[in-house]
């Protein structure tokens, strides 16, 4: 899932589980923002965030494509700068096996390894069964949040 | 993983919850109920995705466990792959030739040292070193997880050249692999896990440095043993009781029980013995069969032949990465490559087995084939649920002499308690919870 190497550096990343009903919206936006951003832009699909500080090394802008819960409805898509602060997040808790999204960019950014720009596109979600499709709600908002993150790398 | 919380009952009954995967709320967490000043009940409550998996593999081509079952587990897919290939070549009557049953051993040490060094530095580190997460230890401490994530980064070289990418190998098949490394390649990683043996000797002499609570268990340990050397992709099943016996008896020995309170089922041996997979089982059935480099680290951590305290595991594990990353500079020196990247599997009606040492312990696989290679019935016992009666008579011991502690303290106790067997329960969703404010 690269839509090759870019020397300026973008990277468009998908976080999520395909097999994990609204989890899957991480990839599946990155998957549809290949066809929309510049061509040489590098897109990749990650399940676990631990990796991310190593994936994004020497990028200059990143794009985190993933699922929230916020209590909005379903679909909803938030454009979130990281760079500037902590994500607002509620727990960010990694359990006992790995680590969240929140934790690992506080993470790097303890380690000053955060990307010059780090922006997280999040759609809002509301189902994570293990071998559940994605909602029909957020299903239909892929296309929205492929835009916003084509936006941000475009704009970036 | 610090929002635990307490609450007291009625009369003389208290609560203590610990919601060990906030973001998914009943997917995993410790619930003890103290009656009395006693602890009356321990329950661990996993979910557990396997079970979905056995019932999504039947009816599929014998092809595909490798692939599918890669996708339970983020943090160990080799594992599953390595487990359901072994199985699916048992039940062809395939045996993959010793080059490739090489690269298999290679591959699975990057995955060893891969999640060893996450659990180690990221997750297990900052609960002995008196910080509430790894961000915080970051901010005091940025060479330590500096030197986690370098170690981290040379597992992740190894999956990704054999793997053909880090998460979720897609190199792997049936027979053996789709392409072979080349030498550069080979080359190219021999550099990297030469420069990370100084970090796993450091490792394990920062962890040997830490304190450890004053407790032990008894039960018994179960793990694999191969003909040579520590136990990693393959070797029979042995247990400290002094059972031994292939992976095709493994469902003669352990049977496993629907709990009530846990999506995920509970294994014994012979149906009464709570017994211990991982770590602490492998060293202590294996600890002869280490290197003498990283026998030798074991030795001046203060290991002796066995260790039964629990929370000296994160040493077991740091000698185990010590062992992973000498283990595959071994392999690379010695590979004498491969006439090809696999071979031939015809599928045949039967039933076959596999068993391998996943970082967390012991991955069970069986599969019943059909002529056509057709998937009839598969069964997948992953470490954590063999575990999972031993982790909560642990917590229970752990628990009742500490039960005059602030509950923060006590939760944040029981978290420690329960990563010293990094279980396998969060495996699952990574979304954000996110608070927003209307102004």
């Amino acid at each position: 899932m690269t839509a090759g190497n870019h020397p300026a550096g973008v990277l468009v990343i998908g976080i999520g589980r395909r097999d994990r009903g609204d989890d899957a919206v991480g990839p599946a936006v990155a998957e549809r923002a290949m066809d929309l951003v510049p061509p040489g832009v590098t897109v990749l699909e990650q399940a676990e965030p631990a990796g991310l500080i190593d994936a994004w090394a020497g990028a200059g802008l990143v794009v985190i494509a993933d699922a929230v819960r916020s209590g909005q409805r379903p679909g909803t898509v938030h454009v979130l700068h990281a760079c500037h602060g902590p994500l607002p997040v509620r727990t960010g808790a990694g359990g006992t096996h790995g680590l969240g999204l929140a934790e690992v960019i506080e993470l790097g950014r303890a380690l000053q390894r955060l990307p010059p720009q780090l922006v997280v596109v999040g759609v809002e979600a509301q189902r994570f069964g293990l071998g559940e499709p994605m909602s029909p709600q957020v299903r239909a908002c892929v296309e929205l949040a492929a835009k916003a993150v084509a936006e941000v790398v475009r704009a970036g | 993983m610090n929002s635990g919380t307490a609450g007291s009952g009625d009369g003389g009954s208290r609560t203590l919850h610990v919601p060990m995967l906030a973001r998914v709320e009943g997917e995993a967490s410790m619930h003890v109920v103290i009656y009395d000043g006693r602890v009356s009940e321990v329950e661990l409550r996993i979910f557990e995705p396997p079970r979905f998996f056995e019932a999504l593999l039947r009816g599929r081509a014998f092809t595909e466990p490798p692939d599918i079952t890669a996708r339970i587990c983020g943090i160990c897919p080799v594992a599953y792959q390595m487990s359901a290939c072994q199985a699916i070549e048992d039940a062809c009557g395939v045996t993959v030739p010793q080059p490739l049953q090489d690269l298999r051993r290679l591959l699975y040490c990057g995955e060893w040292i891969e999640s060893h060094a996450l659990h180690i530095y990221l997750l297990h580190a900052p609960d002995f070193l008196g910080y509430p997460s790894a961000i915080d230890l970051a901010r005091d401490r940025r060479d330590l997880v500096e030197r986690g994530l370098r170690l981290k980064k040379a597992g992740n070289a190894i999956m990704t050249v054999l793997g053909g990418r880090s998460i979720h190998p897609v190199n792997v098949r049936v027979g053996g692999f789709y392409r072979l490394p080349t030498a550069g390649e080979l080359s190219g990683l021999r550099a990297t896990l030469a420069a990370a043996l100084p970090d796993a000797l450091a490792t394990v002499e920062l962890v040997a440095g830490f304190d450890f609570p004053d407790f032990s268990h008894d039960f018994e340990y179960l793990a694999l043993r191969p003909e040579r050397g520590y136990p990693i992709e393959a070797g029979q099943v042995v247990t400290s009781g002094g059972l031994a016996f292939p992976a095709a008896e493994f469902d003669a020995h352990v049977t496993e029980e629907h709990v009530r309170h846990s999506n995920a089922l509970h294994a014994r041996l012979h149906g009464s013995e709570p017994y211990l997979t991982g770590p602490l089982a492998r060293y202590a059935l294996n600890s002869a069969a280490l290197s003498p480099l990283a026998s030798g680290a074991a030795r001046a951590a203060g290991l002796g032949p066995a260790c039964r305290n629990p929370f000296r595991s994160i040493i077991v594990r740091a000698v185990e990465v010590t062992y992973a990353v000498e283990e595959a500079l071994r392999i690379i020196d010695s590979w004498p490559g491969a006439a090809a990247p696999s071979v031939a599997v015809a599928p045949r009606a039967g039933t076959g087995y596999g068993a391998t040492e996943a970082p967390r312990g012991l991955l069970y696989h069986r599969y019943q084939l059909a002529g056509d290679g057709t998937i009839t019935g598969a069964r997948i016992v992953p470490p954590t649920s063999q575990n999972q009666i031993s982790i909560e008579h642990d917590l229970r011991a752990f628990v009742q002499p500490r039960l005059g502690l602030p509950p923060d303290e006590l939760t944040r106790q029981c978290e420690q308690a329960i990563r010293n067997y990094d279980p396998c329960i969060s495996c699952a969703t990574h979304f954000l919870d996110l608070t927003v404010e209307h102004r």
